[in-house]
């Protein structure tokens, strides 16, 4: 035929060329049509046992499957995805479980290929046997899991954790058929592993048969195996006295096993001897001769020439599942290394997403000068968002001027710095952008990226302030009140001094003014004391909230000021509405009777003093006010009045806490209270709001 | 020293504590007289010859003042800050005499430039005591400028 002539050309010879190898392939070829097999080959029918392709003709390929493949998932479920992945990407391969018509499962490593030519959507598929590759794979995964225990020091490997019998049975018989020597692998003890090869049958049916025999051909099998590093250990066995030689398969410094050779005889052989060994382990003479003369022949050179390779192969052996073991071990390691790491990512992972603080990956732009010019957000944590509010665009640029809406990135000097330093730097900040106060703490993990982890503090510094605030106010509190207790001490302790003198003169004018004196300090210690404990329940709301009237309120108020106001002819008026209030009443009904005492107090000598309680409606809120004609404030002392123990006028009965506690109620009910006066002569005006507070309908009548 | 009785301005809120210096110092051999204000505005306007303490025959300057500290409308640390600003009152010897031992009063009162601090005791022979001492050391001993 001319090599330029080609054998085949396109048309029906090519086609009858392609379904022969569809009738002749060993491995499964089908058609699959709808998601049905349309069409099979013979292998295929034959790979599941089946007798005829009407088996598998028509069916889906779950009816030849079982409910759920190896790993668990469903083979409806995977089928799918593989078929629509062959549709996609034009081809899959994967391995699959199919069921054979005899039940059982077989593993068959499938290729899908999409035949787009046609003008249905067909899928050809490949079947080929994949137990041997399954086998494979679970003999190295067995190896691997076994090589897990090797490496603990104390438990001792063996030829079977690191060899395949079978595979070594092969190679010896193979060995020995090529060379004609008799081959066995033992333990090093002389124990048989594989099965022996090419014994004559002096050895096999004769000596081995004998139990005394047997145990010298191990005894010799174990001494003639022996380790030797450089050569083959080469003499007449130590059983019957053919020629032996051995080499030890040594992995890592450890005998596991002897690999043997020889049953051969040469020149040298002394037959009497021989016939001799027959009586020792009590032979059958007659079979022992027969047999002995069965024991091929063979020169001591070649002999040599074959245990030398021997050596050659047991030494490869040897070495080979060394670098096995080696291999095997450092793939162990890895997948526990990355089985770690992922177990660390997954924990970093976690820690990242659920932490309360926010964190920000950066990366620090620079400018062809290799100055620092902006930087941009690479990743961030739920927190940030839950802190800052920002949520960081996915595929956006994300620079620092675009996610805070500044000129300026912010803090970018500090943050570069870090960046480049790779110095931690902590810090306070009020974010302007956010307008909100951050700790923050910025480290670098490597140059020209720094991370912000942060804290949002607005809270606890305002927290913070509240409480110095207090600690302030009861520090001066404190104060106030040792100094004002102390006061009335001391004029106690000073005119009980003075009564004693007075007591000797018997000067009556004197004593009676000295225990003036006493009694007042005395009364006015009591009465701050009160007072004080007064202060301290307000905070407590020890009282229930109950709904009242104003004016319910105002006459217990009243009524507990009528002692009082009665000598001083002064005139309550009550012009406001009918408002209805939640609260404390014995405290509110507190807060008139000071104020109105207070106004009633600081009336001047003039005929009409006037106190009037009543109320307005500003813009948004109700006011309550309690207004005086009475001597005024000076603008000076505003500020201070409400304050604790500013008392205005100090030749005047109270404590000064009168204001103090006004104030504590109503800001305990959420209110706030001031006070306006034009000045002194001019009277003045106590307002206070009342959240809650509200208006039924028109006004009372006075 | 002449015969003149020494003028004391007591700036005191107090009743009974005036009464108490008052008593003290009648019984005190140097002759003084006591000016008594009750408040931190009243002994301003004392000193500064204000109304109603314009007339200096009426209201002669005191060639020392006692001064306690906390005192409604106007505090006495804020009296001595304003008498120690001023040219001519600085030169006023000012004790101050209260029942506040607060480090924060002591400091201040120094800061301020007073002449001396003392702490009102909580007992009648001490607190004679001290007066006597007051007196002793400020009226006996102490030369007043003219």
């Amino acid at each position: 035929m001319a090599v330029d002539t080609m054998p085949f050309y396109l048309g029906n010879p090519v086609l009858d060329a392609f379904k022969v190898f569809f009738d002749q392939s060993p491995d499964g070829s089908l058609i699959l049509s709808g998601g049905i097999f349309v069409e099979c080959n013979p292998a295929a029918v034959s790979m599941l046992g089946y007798s005829d392709k009407s088996c598998i003709i028509g069916k889906n390929p779950l009816a030849i499957s079982p409910l759920a493949q190896a790993d668990g998932v469903p083979s409806a479920e995977k089928s799918q995805r593989m078929m629509a992945e062959a549709l996609r990407e034009g081809c899959c391969r994967f391995d699959w479980l199919h069921t054979r018509a005899d039940g059982g499962d077989i593993w068959i490593e499938v290729v899908l290929t999409r035949l787009s030519s046609c003008d249905q959507n067909y899928i050809h598929v490949s079947w080929r046997d994949a137990v041997e590759k399954k086998r494979t794979q679970q003999a190295l995964e067995d190896r691997l899991i076994a090589l897990d225990i090797a490496d603990e020091p104390a438990k001792e490997v063996n030829f079977y954790d690191l060899f395949d019998v079978e595979s070594i049975q092969t190679v010896q018989d193979a060995f020995a058929q090529a060379t004609g020597v008799a081959s066995i692998i033992t333990l090093p003890d002389g124990t048989p592993i594989t099965r022996p090869s090419n014994f004559c049958r002096l050895c096999n049916d004769v000596i081995r048969k004998t139990e005394k025999g047997f145990s010298n051909c191990c005894k010799s099998d174990a001494a003639i195996g022996r380790y030797s590093q450089f050569a083959p250990i080469i003499q007449p066995c130590l059983s019957g006295g053919l020629w032996d030689a051995g080499s030890s398969i040594t992995v890592g410094g450890r005998h596991l096993a002897s690999w043997l050779i020889g049953q051969v005889r040469n020149e040298e052989l002394d037959e009497e001897k021989m016939m001799e060994y027959a009586d020792v382990i009590g032979a059958d003479p007659l079979k022992f001769a027969e047999a002995l003369r069965e024991v091929p022949v063979m020169s001591r050179e070649r002999f040599e020439q074959i245990s030398r390779t021997l050596f050659l192969f047991a030494s490869e052996l040897s070495q080979k599942a060394f670098l096995n073991v080696q291999q095997a071990r450092t793939i162990r390691q890895n997948q526990r290394t990355e089985a770690a790491l992922r177990s660390s990512e997954e924990r970093f992972r976690a820690l990242f997403q659920t932490m309360t603080e926010g964190v920000a990956l950066h990366e620090v732009i620079y400018n062809a000068d290799g100055k620092a010019v902006d930087y941009r957000l690479v990743m961030v944590n739920p927190a940030y968002t839950r802190h800052t509010g920002l949520v960081l665009p996915p595929h956006g640029e994300n620079l620092a001027t675009q996610i805070y809406g500044t000129d300026e990135p912010p803090y970018l000097d500090v943050f570069s710095k870090v960046a480049s330093t790779g110095e931690p730097y902590s810090f306070e900040l009020f974010f302007v952008p956010l307008n909100r106060h951050f700790s923050v703490s910025v480290i670098s993990p490597c140059i020209g990226q720094f991370a912000t982890v942060f804290e949002d503090i607005t809270d606890r510094l305002r927290k913070n302030k509240e409480l110095q605030e207090k600690n302030e106010e009861m520090s001066r509190f404190t104060y106030a009140v040792s100094h004002d207790l102390k006061s009335p001490l001391v004029t106690i302790m000073t005119f009980l001094g003075y009564l004693k003198q007075d007591l000797v003169k018997n000067d009556t004018a004197t004593i009676e003014k000295d225990l003036g004196f006493i009694n007042k300090a005395a009364d006015k210690m009591s009465k701050l004391l009160d007072e004080l404990l007064q202060l301290s329940r307000i905070g407590r709301k020890t009282n229930p909230q109950v709904e009242m009237s104003l004016k319910d309120v105002v006459r217990d108020a009243l009524d507990m000021v009528a002692g009082r106001i009665a000598g001083k002819r002064v005139q309550i008026k009550e012009s406001y509405g009918k408002l209805q209030l939640v609260g404390d009443r014995p405290r509110i009904a507190e807060v008139f009777q000071n104020l109105i005492d207070n106004a009633v107090k600081y009336m001047s000598d003039r005929p009409d003093p006037l106190v009037e309680i009543g109320h307005e409606v500003s813009e948004f809120e109700v006011i309550i006010f309690v207004r005086d004609n009475g001597i005024g404030i000076d603008s000076r002392h505003l500020p201070k009045l409400f304050g604790l123990f500013e008392k205005l006028n100090p030749g005047t009965e109270g404590t000064g806490i009168g204001l103090a506690l006004v104030k504590r109620i109503i800001e305990v009910h959420g209110g706030r209270v001031w006070v306006e006066s034009e000045g002194p002569g001019k009277g003045s005006i106590f307002r206070f709001t009342f959240p809650g507070i509200k208006i039924m309908d028109g006004k009372q009548e006075e | 020293m002449n015969g003149e009785p020494i003028t004391i301005l007591l700036v005191e809120d107090d009743q009974a504590h005036a009464e108490i210096v008052r008593r003290n110092m009648a019984d005190f051999r140097v002759a003084n007289r006591i000016v008594h204000v009750e408040d931190g505005q009243q002994a301003l306007d004392y000193l500064f010859r204000r109304e109603p303490y314009a007339d200096p025959q009426f209201n002669p300057r005191p060639s020392m003042i006692l001064l306690d500290l906390r005192m409604p409308k106007v505090d006495g640390l804020e009296v001595l800050r304003q008498i120690k600003d001023d040219e001519v009152l600085r030169r006023i010897p000012t004790v101050i005499l209260t029942t506040s031992a607060a480090e924060s009063d002591l400091a201040k009162a120094y800061t301020y430039g007073v002449g001396s601090y003392l702490v009102k005791p909580v007992d009648f022979s001490k607190f004679t005591e001290l007066m006597e001492s007051f007196g002793y050391y400020w009226l006996a001993w102490n030369r007043f400028p003219e």
